[in-house]
C-alpha cells in the first residue's frame, strides 16, 4: 500500500452567481468544503454542482488540459479549472478562494461567459493555412524540424480565453485583436507554407485593433495554462512588421524607432526628442503637462542632455549590430 | 465498411418523435420527486463497475441487472434545481443520465446472454472463447416499456484466420 | 552591519523626468549604509520598444551595460521595473543560449569588452529585502508612517513574467498576490492597502500611441486606491510613477472621475520612514500634491 497521505483543509468558497434570464444584478454565494490535496479547481466545480447546488453552471468537457472549455478566473487569477491543483490556489491566496467568470461583464450563467467576441477575434486574423496547393501533389509539403520551431509553440494554443480576457487592453478597447489572436496570427506568420503574409500582417499594424496597443503588462504570458507566452508572440510580430517594411510611419512606428536614434546620439534616451519625434505635430496636445514638469524641474533641456559615458562604444555597436531597417 | 454506413436506412424523424423528446424535457424539468441525479448516477457507476466491469460472471450481472431496473424506477422519481432554459447543464446531465441508465441495461442483457469471455467481456464463470455458438454481434432493442430483446448478427470474419489467442 | 556594495543602473528617467527618484535613491542608500558605484558608462535598455524594432541591438546593448557592472564584480541593481525586465531578459537569454551569447560578444569585443554572465540584476526594493531584510529595515526605521494608508503599486515589469522575475530575487514574488511593497510599506509603520489594481498595468507603454487606454488604466489604479482609502501611493516603478503622478487630468477625464493621490516612489517612502531630510528626497519634483510632509 502506498503511504501517500491525503490531506485535507477547510476552504470558504464565494462563488459568483448569475443567471442573466432571470437576475438583474449577480450575487456571490458561499460554500465552505473539505478540499483534499489531490483535487483540481474543476472537482470543486463539480462538487458544488453534483453535491450542493445543481443549478450551478460551467463549461467542461475533457477534464485533461487540451479543450479549453473550463477557463475561470479564481481569485482573479486566469485559472484553466482541470489543470490547477486546489493545495497550490490554497497555497497562493490562503483558504479564502473566490471564483469567477473570466470576465464579469460578459457573464451569461455563473461561470459560463459569452465569447462571441474572442471569436470574432479569432476569425479576423485569417487563422488558418493560406496557400495556393496543388491539389495532386506528388509528395509532401516538407517542413524541417528548425522551421516547425520557428512556430514557437504558438500552436499548442488551446483557445481558452485566458489571456484574452486577462488582458487590460481588451477590457478597454474592443478593437483590439488581443493576445490570444496574435498569438495565432504569428503562428501562421511564422509558418513557412503560409503564403498570406503581408495581407495578414498588414492587420497586426493597424491602429487600436494592432500589436501597438499592447501595454507590456505581461499578463497574456502569466494567464497562459499552456506556457504559450503571447506577448512573446506579439513583440515577434512587431519585428517582422519592420522586417517586412511594412511598419509605416506612426506615432507608434516611430516610438520604437525613436529609442535607436536616442541611444545613438546620447546613449541615454533623450525622452523630449523621443516625443516630438514620435508625435510630430501632435506634441501640442502635450504642451500643458510639459509646462508642469518643467516648472518642477522634471524636464531636461536639450543642451543640458545627459550622455552616457564612453558613447563612442555605443555608437560604434549601434552602427555594427543594428540590422533592423525603417 | 463505408458503404455498409451508406446502406443504413434512416427512419424519417416524425412529430410522435419531437413529441418524445419534449416530453422527456418536460419530465425533468418538472417532476417534484425527491431523488437527484447526482445520486443516482453515482450508484450506477458504482454497481456498473463493481459488477458490469471487464470481470464479471452471471451472478454479478444479475446483481447489475436489479440495480439497473430499481434505478429506472427512481429515475421517476428525481427532481432538478434548474428550470432556467439558459445553458440548464442540470437538464442536460438528467438527460444524459436517461440515457446512461438504458445503456447500462443493453450491456448488462447482452452480457448476460454471452455465455463465454471474448477480449474485455471475460467472464470468470465461462473463461474460454466459444466461437461455436458466440461468434456473432449482439443486437439489442428496447421496447415501450423499457424491455430488452436480443438478436445476433453474424460476423464478417474478413482476412483473420479465426484462432485462440494464447498470448 | 557589513557595507553593501552594488553597481546601479539608473536607467533614463532618473537622470530627467524623475529627478527625486534619483536623489531618494542615494539618500535611502547612505541610511542603510549601501555603497553604490553608478554605472555612468550604461545606455538606455530600450525600454521595451526598442526590442519591437531591433532585438539584437537591444541585446547588445543591455550585455554591454552588464558588461560593466560584472567589471565591478558587483551585483547590478535597477531602479525602474521596465530597466529590471529588460536587462534581466537579456541575461535569461543570454545565459540560456550559448550560441546568442557568442554572437552577442562578438560585437562586444569591437568596443573591448565581454558578457559573462557572472552579475546578478536585481532591482533595488529585492535587493534591500534580500541583502538587508525586512526586520532589519524595520528595526531602522525613526519615523514610523502610521498615521497613513498606502497602496502600494507594484509596476508589471517587477511581477510578470514572473519565471524571469523569480531567477533574480530569492523572496518569491507571486504577480496574482504580491507581498514584497506591502511587507515593506508594513515595515515602513504604515498600514498597507490591498486594492485590485495594486499589480495592474499603468498604461505607461502606450501613452503615445493608445492614450485612452493609458489614461484609463492610470485612472483606474488611482481610484482603486482612492476606494480602499488610500492617503497615498506607492510604487518601485518612475514609470508608473510618472503616470500616476503627471497624468492625472488626462486620467480623470478619461474615467470621468476626479483622481490625484499623493504619489511615492518606494525610495521616498523608505526615506521619510528612516528618517531622511524631505529635501533629499526630492518631493518637490511631484506634479500631484504631496500635502502630508
Amino acid at each position: 500500500m502506498s503511504t501517500h497521505n491525503i490531506n485535507t483543509q477547510k476552504v470558504n468558497f464565494k462563488v459568483f452567481r448569475f443567471n442573466a434570464d432571470v437576475d438583474y444584478l449577480p450575487y456571490y454565494e458561499d460554500y465552505t468544503m473539505e478540499v483534499t490535496s489531490e483535487e483540481v479547481v474543476l472537482d470543486i466545480l463539480n462538487r458544488i454542482k453534483w453535491d450542493l447546488d445543481g443549478s450551478f453552471s460551467y463549461r467542461r468537457s475533457c477534464r485533461h488540459g487540451i479543450c479549453g472549455a473550463c477557463a475561470i478566473k479564481l481569485n482573479g487569477r486566469a485559472t484553466l479549472a482541470c489543470k490547477e491543483n486546489m493545495n497550490d490556489m490554497i497555497k497562493l491566496f490562503g483558504n479564502d478562494i473566490t471564483l469567477e467568470p473570466l470576465s464579469i461583464k460578459r457573464a451569461v450563467k455563473d461561470m459560463i461567459i459569452d465569447k462571441a467576441d474572442f471569436w470574432q477575434k479569432h476569425d479576423a486574423v485569417k487563422p488558418y493555412l493560406i496557400s495556393d496547393i496543388d491539389e495532386y501533389p506528388e509528395h509532401e509539403h516538407l517542413v524541417s524540424p528548425k522551421q516547425a520551431e520557428e512556430l514557437d509553440d504558438a500552436d499548442l494554443c488551446i483557445q481558452c480565453g485566458a489571456c484574452h480576457y486577462a488582458c487590460p487592453v481588451v477590457e478597454i478597447n474592443d478593437e483590439f485583436f488581443g493576445p490570444a489572436a496574435f498569438a495565432k496570427a504569428y503562428r501562421f506568420e511564422a509558418d513557412v507554407r503560409d503564403e498570406a503574409g503581408t495581407e495578414r500582417l498588414t492587420e497586426m499594424h493597424k491602429e487600436a485593433q494592432g500589436v501597438w496597443d499592447c501595454v507590456k503588462c505581461f499578463e497574456c504570458a502569466e494567464a497562459c495554462p499552456k506556457d504559450i507566452n503571447p506577448i512573446g508572440k506579439i513583440t515577434k510580430l512587431h519585428l517582422m512588421l519592420f522586417d517586412k517594411g511594412l511598419a509605416t510611419s506612426t506615432v507608434a512606428s516611430r516610438h520604437a524607432v525613436g529609442f535607436k536614434n536616442s541611444i545613438a546620439k546620447h546613449g541615454m534616451l533623450d525622452e523630449g526628442t523621443l516625443v516630438l519625434y514620435s508625435e510630430g505635430p501632435s506634441i501640442i496636445k502635450h504642451i500643458p503637462v510639459a509646462l508642469q514638469m518643467f516648472r518642477k524641474g522634471k524636464i531636461v533641456l536639450p543642451w543640458n542632455m545627459p550622455k552616457s559615458d564612453n558613447l563612442d562604444e555605443i555608437q560604434k555597436l549601434v552602427k555594427s549590430s543594428s540590422t533592423a531597417k525603417f | 465498411m463505408v458503404s455498409e454506413i451508406d446502406n443504413i436506412e434512416l427512419r424519417v424523424a416524425t412529430k410522435e418523435d419531437a413529441k418524445n423528446a419534449q416530453a422527456e424535457i418536460d419530465f425533468i424539468l418538472n417532476n417534484n420527486g425527491d431523488e437527484t441525479v447526482t445520486g443516482l448516477r453515482d450508484e450506477l457507476q458504482q454497481c456498473m463497475t463493481d459488477n458490469a466491469g471487464a470481470f464479471r460472471t452471471g451472478e454479478s450481472l444479475e446483481i447489475a441487472i436489479a440495480k439497473v431496473k430499481e434505478l429506472h424506477k427512481r429515475f421517476k422519481n428525481i427532481r432538478i434545481k434548474d428550470k432556467s432554459k439558459l445553458f440548464n447543464t442540470e437538464l442536460q446531465e438528467a438527460i444524459e443520465f436517461g440515457h446512461m441508465l438504458d445503456y447500462s441495461a443493453f450491456i448488462v442483457e447482452s452480457a448476460i446472454a454471452r455465455k463465454e469471455s471474448r477480449g474485455a467481456h471475460y467472464r470468470e464463470d465461462f473463461e474460454s472463447r466459444d466461437d461455436e455458438n458466440f461468434l456473432k454481434h449482439t443486437m439489442a432493442y428496447m421496447d415501450d416499456k423499457g424491455d430488452i430483446r436480443l438478436d445476433y448478427m453474424a460476423v464478417k470474419l474478413g482476412k483473420h484466420e479465426l484462432k485462440p489467442r494464447t498470448y | 552591519m557589513k557595507k553593501l556594495k552594488y553597481a546601479l543602473f539608473t536607467g533614463c528617467t532618473a537622470k530627467q523626468s524623475t529627478p527625486e527618484q534619483m536623489m531618494s535613491t542615494l539618500a535611502v542608500a547612505k541610511k542603510l549604509n549601501i555603497e553604490l558605484i553608478e554605472l555612468t558608462e550604461a545606455s538606455c535598455c530600450g525600454a521595451s520598444h526598442l526590442q519591437d524594432y531591433d532585438d539584437f541591438l537591444s541585446l547588445v546593448l543591455n550585455a554591454r551595460n552588464i558588461a560593466y557592472a560584472e567589471k565591478h564584480e558587483l551585483t547590478m541593481v535597477t531602479i525602474c521595473n521596465t530597466c529590471q525586465l529588460n536587462t534581466a531578459m537579456t541575461k535569461h537569454r543570454l545565459d540560456n543560449n550559448a550560441e546568442l551569447k557568442a554572437k552577442v560578444n562578438e560585437k562586444l569585443a569591437e568596443v573591448g569588452l565581454e558578457y559573462k554572465g557572472t552579475s546578478n540584476v536585481i532591482h533595488f526594493l529585492y535587493a534591500i529585502i534580500d541583502d538587508i531584510g525586512l526586520d532589519k529595515i524595520k528595526e531602522m526605521v525613526v519615523t514610523p508612517l502610521s498615521q497613513f494608508n498606502i497602496a502600494p503599486f507594484y509596476g508589471c515589469h517587477n511581477i510578470r513574467p514572473s519565471e524571469l522575475q523569480n531567477e533574480s530575487h530569492k523572496s518569491k514574488e507571486n504577480p496574482y498576490n504580491p507581498t514584497s511593497l506591502d511587507d515593506l510599506i508594513i515595515a515602513c509603520g504604515g498600514m498597507n492597502v490591498d486594492y485590485t489594481e495594486k499589480n495592474k498595468c499603468c498604461g505607461f507603454h502606450v501613452e503615445l500611441q493608445a492614450p485612452k487606454t493609458a489614461s484609463i488604466l492610470t485612472g483606474n489604479a488611482i481610484a482603486g486606491a482612492m476606494d480602499g482609502n488610500a492617503d497615498m501611493m506607492v510604487t518601485p516603478c518612475p514609470l508608473c510613477h510618472l503616470k500616476l503622478d503627471t497624468q492625472t487630468k488626462h486620467a480623470s477625464e478619461a474615467i470621468g472621475r476626479e483622481v490625484e493621490l499623493p504619489i511615492l516612489h518606494m525610495q521616498q517612502m523608505l526615506g521619510l520612514a528612516l528618517g531622511c531630510p524631505a529635501d533629499e528626497l526630492g518631493l518637490k519634483h511631484h506634479l500631484s500634491k504631496v500635502n502630508f510632509v
